[in-house]
């Protein structure tokens, strides 16, 4: 009898810590997606501090390479993507990097070169591979 | 109660138990805050100065100041502005810098207020040869 009394104890405390941990899991995983409900999701702040454009230390008169320095909140590896438009040209590259909280910079080529003739637009994305 | 009705219940609670450490795994799936964020560089076609490089200084989660790197042809009056905006195109902190220089140069820019690093879409830093550096911001 004790130990029956001793085994429904421990079912009844797993069960409350259960429908707690569920609870608080399923909340923070509805705030993080805007309240659609999904499972499966976490969130991550990734910032890019800074870009520099081209190879050449000053002048540049070519953008063949794009230098990024970025963070994750969250360390992992990732896909870094940068899109470039200057004028009528269009050009991107990408590399796939570790990522945490200390600043990491990557330099990526991108395809075709574009003068650097007028303004330029550099688009970096950060996704999972 | 008899122990076969205790083993036939912890014996149901096995899957939910399973189920939550699944859910605990899944959990490490990563969704960045915001995928994409653009930086624009200013080229004045007219003097051919030109911004090559744009750093963003934190203190703490803030933008605090912004350091750019721009090379001038010639020696005169440059005004040089950094401006961020959020996700919906709004300028939410400006700073700006004028003087008379020329070559490549690095400056650091105050910018006002200071933002939160992660409402900051958009960076865009220009530069235009001025007769002045008194008057308004102009190239932004």
């Amino acid at each position: 009898m004790k130990t029956e009394r001793i085994l429904l104890f421990i079912i009844i405390v797993a069960s409350l810590a259960m429908v707690s941990y569920s609870a608080t899991i399923s909340a923070s995983q509805i705030n993080q997606v805007g309240g659609t409900g999904v499972v499966n999701v976490s969130k991550t702040d990734i910032r890019v501090l800074s870009v520099k454009l081209g190879s050449a230390s000053f002048a540049v008169t070519t953008i063949d390479v794009v230098t990024v320095s970025l963070t994750s909140s969250i360390s992992g590896n990732y896909l870094i993507q940068v899109f470039v438009n200057v004028g009528a040209c269009s050009a991107s590259g990408s590399t796939t990097a570790s990522l945490g909280p200390t600043a990491t910079t990557l330099t990526i080529d991108v395809s075709p070169d574009c003068g650097y003739s007028s303004q330029a637009t550099v688009r970096v994305r950060v996704t999972q591979p | 109660m008899s122990s076969n009705f205790l083993l036939a219940v912890a014996a149901a609670l096995t899957p939910t138990i399973i189920f939550s450490i699944l859910i605990t795994v899944n959990q490490v799936s990563i969704l960045p805050n915001r995928p994409d964020t653009t930086y624009i560089f200013g080229r004045d076609s007219l003097s051919g100065a030109q911004i090559e490089r744009i750093q963003l200084n934190l203190v703490g989660n803030n933008v605090a100041t912004v350091t750019i790197t721009y090379w001038m042809p010639t020696n005169a009056r440059y005004q040089k502005q950094v401006g961020l905006y959020d996700s919906s195109g709004n300028l939410i902190a400006i700073g700006s810098d004028c003087r008379q220089e020329s070559g490549s140069r690095t400056r650091t820019i105050n910018t006002v207020p200071d933002i939160s690093v992660d409402d900051v879409a958009t960076v865009k830093a220009c530069i235009i040869r001025v007769t002045s550096c008194v008057g308004p911001p102009s190239c932004l």
